[in-house]
């Protein structure tokens, strides 16, 4: 729970650490986290294919997608640099199911997908009550990211807490005091080292 | 050992007997969350659990599915095991994995800590039986047992130990104290 990441952090501070800055840092390092290669929090999201439209937005608790799948197959992820390579000059403007994922041409919060979609996925209705099992649309865009959840896995408590505070006395305050932050780190990372 | 006897031996490394810099209550915290670090490295403490697959899904939330469950092992469904495979295999082995459904997976494969893959789904709900590090529980009161072996219990003090004296502002203790504990994890 987020809050008690941050009640152990003003702990191990004695105090010291501003309450507000704290919980800055808490959505700092989380979002730190969840850019780390070791995807440690991953999820799965689907998303609606619109007819017409190239691109979506990623789901808010996504920070890095890693794969991308429509119907059975996963989509191979193109640099926007070889797409004209891969599929023509005129591949912008091409249509029909989605094949491909084209990077670097939108947003860090969005993608495109190729060619652009000429049939809308079906209404989500959860007959089941499961949405990755039997209601699993077959013509939705699925994609893995890692998460950058408001409440992290209670495990983790305290190697994020102190992570809070390396960031919270790396920061200009009066309370400043680097060589501390310095020590939070590296005590974070041993714990974290032993729970990896 | 109970956590009593544990926060005894911590307060009393740190010159502070009567819990008068540390309370009792955050030392607790602080044993419970580095027992699940040791266990975590040592892998001392495993447990044991069934779920049931869904009809046709091959994502699972492990700490849904698998609670107690750090780091998965192993898994077997009607007898027979699971291979393990890195996920990204898994379009090697079936460019049409993600659909794929049989009476039982396979393969399984994990992504991070909390995402686990069943190739194929199946075609009805059975059985799966998953072999793990265990999440040690935490710990509730002074009088709840620690799930560590003996032989961890020194480990498990010395780094409760560094934690405090990190709280003190003590790093050089603090760095030789971490010292041994990294040299004791890459021991094992």
């Amino acid at each position: 729970m987020r809050s008690d990441v941050l009640q152990l952090a003003r702990d191990l501070s004695l105090n010291q650490a501003d309450a507000e800055q704290l919980v800055l840092a808490y959505s700092r390092l989380s979002l730190q986290r969840a850019q780390r290669p070791d995807r440690l929090l991953a999820s799965v999201s689907l998303i609606s294919v619109v007819s017409g439209t190239a691109t979506y937005a990623l789901p808010s608790e996504a920070v890095v997608p890693f794969l991308y799948f429509y119907g059975a197959r996963e989509l191979p992820a193109i640099p926007a640099s070889l797409a004209a390579t891969c599929y023509g000059a005129d591949w912008a403007v091409h249509h029909g199911d989605p094949e491909a994922i084209i990077e670097g041409r939108e947003s860090l919060r969005s993608f495109r997908v190729y060619p652009i979609p000429t049939r809308a996925s079906a209404a989500f209705i959860p007959n089941y009550g499961e949405p990755y099992g039997r209601d699993f649309p077959a013509d939705m865009i699925g994609v893995l990211h890692t998460d950058n959840p408001v409440d992290i896995p209670s495990w983790l408590d305290l190697p994020f807490a102190l992570g809070l505070l390396a960031l919270e006395f790396e920061n200009e305050s009066a309370h400043r005091d680097p060589l501390t932050a310095k020590n939070a780190r590296s005590l974070a990372a041993v714990l974290e080292g032993l729970l990896s | 050992m109970t956590a009593h006897d544990a926060i005894d031996q911590v307060l009393a490394r740190v010159n502070d007997r009567g819990g008068i810099i540390h309370a009792r209550a955050l030392v607790l915290k602080l044993i419970s969350q580095c027992q699940q670090s040791i266990n975590g490295a040592s892998r001392d403490v495993r447990g044991t659990a069934t779920f049931q697959t869904v009809t046709a899904q091959p994502f699972y939330k492990i700490s849904e599915v698998l609670p107690s469950c750090l780091t998965m092992e192993y898994a077997e469904a009607e007898g027979e095991e699971l291979n393990q495979v890195p996920y990204e295999s898994l379009q090697t082995l079936d460019a049409s994995w993600i659909r794929a459904r049989a009476d039982r997976p396979d393969y399984w494969a994990s992504i991070g800590k909390d995402l686990l893959i069943l190739y194929p789904a199946t075609v009805s709900p059975i059985t799966v039986t998953a072999r793990y590090v265990l999440l040690t529980p935490e710990l509730g009161s002074e009088d709840d047992d620690l799930v560590l072996p003996p032989e961890r219990i020194d480990q498990l003090i010395d780094l409760v130990d560094s934690v405090l004296l990190f709280r003190e502002r003590k790093f050089d203790e603090m760095e030789s104290t971490l010292t041994r504990i990294v040299g004791a994890s890459e021991r094992q």
